[in-house]
C-alpha cells in the first residue's frame, strides 16, 4: 500500500533540522484550527496562516516548527528535515516523492495532490520515515523570460 | 494594488549555505544575484541574468560578500503584500507581485518578510 503517514497528537512528528526560520502568527479567526509540528501551511480564505487544506485550496509554503492553535504564534520554516510515524501497511519508500494530503497527512504522491518533499529515509522497524519537506517548491514555476 | 516594494539595503533575517562571492556591479541587502559575463551582478532582465542567490549584505563592485540560495529577508518599506502571494523579480531589481514573465523568486511571509528561492525556477528538469 502507499506511503501515508499518520497525522495526530499522539503521533507526534519530530523535526530534525530547518532553515530559512520565521515566525507566523496561526489564523485568529477560526481558534479551534489545531497545527502540529512538521505540517504545511498556506494562507486560508481568512487571508491568514493555517494547515494547508484543499477543502480551502490553500497552497502550502511553509513547514511547521511546533504546535499551536488559532491565534499563536509560532516558528516556520522554509525547508525542514522531519520524522513522522508510519504504519507497517503504509510503508515509505527511499526517495520517493512526498505529496500532501487534502487532510494534511504527507503521503506518497498522487493525482491532484502537491509535491512537497521526498523521502530520507525509512526506520529499521519499518514504522517511521524521515522527509525532508519544502513545499513551497513547486508554486515557483516562471523562470525569466 | 499589486504589492511592489522599494528596492534598498534590507536585512536578511536567516539565510542557509551562505557562500562568498565577487561583486561586479553594486547591490543591496537583499538583492538578488546572477551571473553576467561570468561574473555575479543584481539579476536584471536587461541582461537575462537568471536570479540564483540572495545577497547578504550591501556591496560595491569588487567587493566580497557572503551571498545565500534561500534567505527569509524583511522588507525595509511596507506595501500591499498579501500574506503567501508569490513574490517575483521586476527587471529592475525590486520585489513585486507575480507577474507576466517575470520569474519567481518567493513568497510573502508577512507584510514585511519575504522568503526567498531565487535559484529553485533554474532547476525544474526531472530525469526522464
Amino acid at each position: 500500500m502507499a506511503f501515508v503517514e499518520t497525522r495526530s497528537a499522539a503521533a507526534a512528528r519530530t523535526v530534525l533540522d530547518a532553515v530559512g526560520v520565521c515566525r507566523v502568527a496561526l489564523c485568529a479567526t477560526s481558534t479551534t484550527n489545531v497545527v502540529y509540528a512538521g505540517d504545511s501551511l498556506g494562507i486560508d480564505t481568512n487571508s491568514e496562516w493555517d494547515l494547508s487544506a484543499h477543502a480551502s485550496g490553500e497552497q502550502p509554503l511553509l513547514v511547521a516548527l511546533e504546535s499551536g492553535v488559532g491565534g499563536d504564534t509560532i516558528s516556520a520554516a522554509l525547508m525542514a528535515l522531519i520524522e513522522v510515524t508510519t504504519t507497517s501497511t503504509n510503508v515509505a519508500t527511499l526517495g520517493e516523492e512526498v505529496a500532501l494530503k487534502d487532510t494534511g497527512e504527507y503521503q506518497a504522491t498522487g493525482a491532484g495532490l502537491p509535491d512537497v518533499g521526498f523521502v530520507v529515509s525509512v526506520g529499521s522497524d519499518s514504522l517511521s520515515a524521515i522527509l525532508c519537506i519544502c513545499p513551497s517548491f513547486p508554486q515557483l514555476t516562471t523562470a525569466r523570460a | 494594488m499589486a504589492f511592489s516594494e522599494t528596492r534598498a539595503s534590507r536585512t536578511v533575517a536567516a539565510g542557509i549555505c551562505p557562500v562568498e562571492i565577487t561583486l561586479a556591479e553594486a547591490c543591496y541587502a537583499g538583492d538578488t544575484l546572477g551571473i553576467s559575463s561570468a561574473t555575479w551582478v543584481l539579476s536584471a532582465h536587461a541582461s537575462g541574468e537568471a536570479p540564483l542567490l540572495v545577497a547578504g549584505t550591501d556591496g560595491a563592485s569588487g567587493d566580497k560578500i557572503q551571498a545565500y540560495p534561500m534567505a527569509i529577508v524583511d522588507r525595509t518599506v511596507s506595501g500591499a503584500a498579501t500574506l503567501g502571494e508569490i513574490v517575483a523579480l521586476h527587471d529592475t531589481g525590486y520585489y513585486v507581485a507575480a507577474g507576466s514573465e517575470l520569474p519567481d523568486v518567493g513568497f510573502v511571509v508577512d507584510a514585511d518578510t519575504l522568503a526567498l528561492i531565487p535559484l529553485k525556477t533554474q532547476m525544474d528538469t526531472k530525469r526522464s
